[in-house]
């Protein structure tokens, strides 16, 4: 663990002495698990791809205001989540909310989570309505609080909660639906 | 509340990133990306020296041309005072000034400037002004000098000396008319 995070620091010092070999191994290193933030979130291949590569560009450029070099991962999530976001407001899309009708009763706490395949819960999450989606992945895979999503998305607490609970419900339907029915 | 649903997508948080992105095509861009932006710095960087340069011509040029306004045109063109060289010579020559200028006030009151002797006298005192602008030039360009502050006060003495001759002859004029009148 220590050594890669040496192995990175020295990564990321190569990258602001402008070496491309070094920029590329960041790349490479992250690019996957930020396309999939990203494609959770836009759920649009190619939108997922353009908020990569602008996302890689601003942090190359910006690499100089990281403080923490060990935290380099976790700056460039933020980087990429912030433009997804920013795309969304940009093209004005309509949040649609998830009401009570289409995901039914709450999720209950105590039942069984069955084995799913994650490529599955992935897929299913994509699915979900913008709205509930964006919270749900804020919330759940990215560990934002209500409150913070509540800033970054421009709602109350209380909404956050709430398209949370029925995001979670509704996804909790389709992959059962899709594990009993497949 | 945390459901099971929850611990699952936590615990199976890496294990969804399932899909790939167009490394290829997405590294060209990225690269390309980069490359304008440092163009765009270069750019950037080039055009502030030229700035950061022309600023800096401009401030030589006008402090150059405030520097010669003030030494070499103000020195040579007679505004220099000797208080700039030093405060008592500053002094000194103020009560001179005040002295021709009371003088002068007196003399603009005479209607006789077309006597001969007065208009002589005028004369003189135009040759004098001459001489005392010379002496501020030779100011300027040597400093202090104990010659030329002596000539600037010697103008001073002469021009003071023609000026009480004119209010003199003008006295005797006025005076020589006067009992004239009085013979009448």
């Amino acid at each position: 663990m220590e050594e890669t995070i040496n192995i990175n620091r020295r990564v990321i010092e190569r990258c602001l002495e402008g070496d491309i070999k070094a920029q590329f191994q960041l790349y490479k290193q992250y690019s996957k698990a930020m396309y999939n933030v990203a494609s959770r979130f836009l759920n649009n291949k190619m939108d997922a791809e353009d908020i990569l590569q602008e996302s890689f560009v601003t942090a190359f450029n910006r690499l100089g205001e990281l403080q923490n070099r060990d935290a380099f991962g976790s700056w460039l999530k933020r980087i990429v989540i912030n433009n997804c976001i920013s795309l969304q407001r940009k093209r004005k899309i309509q949040f649609e909310e998830i009401d009570e009708q289409r995901h039914g009763e709450a999720v209950d706490a105590d039942e069984g989570m069955p084995e799913v395949d994650p490529a599955m819960v992935h897929r299913a999450i994509k699915e979900l309505p913008a709205k509930g989606r964006t919270v749900l992945v804020l919330r759940a895979l990215e560990g934002y609080s209500h409150k913070e999503i509540a800033e970054t998305l421009d709602i109350t607490v209380s909404t956050s909660k709430t398209q949370y609970s029925r995001a979670l419900a509704l996804l909790n339907e389709k992959l059962k639906g899709k594990v009993y029915v497949d | 509340m945390s459901t099971e649903l929850e611990k699952y997508l936590i615990v199976q948080r890496e294990a969804m990133d399932v899909e790939s992105p167009d490394d290829q095509g997405i590294w060209e861009g990225i690269r390309k990306d980069l490359h304008l932006a440092d163009a765009r710095t270069e750019k950037k960087r080039i055009l502030i020296r030229i700035r950061n340069i022309a600023a800096v011509v401009i401030i030589v040029l006008s402090v150059g041309y405030m520097i010669n306004d003030l030494l070499v045109e103000r020195w040579s063109g007679g505004e220099l005072t000797l208080a700039d060289i030093d405060r008592e010579l500053g002094e000194k020559e103020n009560e001179y000034r005040a002295l021709v200028s009371f003088k002068l006030e007196e003399v603009g009151s005479f209607n006789h400037v077309d006597n001969l002797i007065i208009a002589e006298l005028f004369e003189e005192i135009q040759k004098l002004d001459i001489i005392y602008e010379q002496t501020l030039k030779d100011l300027g360009e040597l400093g202090y000098n104990e010659q030329v502050i002596h000539t600037i006060f010697d103008t001073y003495e002469k021009k003071i000396y023609l000026l009480e001759l004119i209010i003199l002859e003008n006295n005797k004029i006025r005076n020589y008319e006067t009992d004239e009148n009085l013979f009448l």
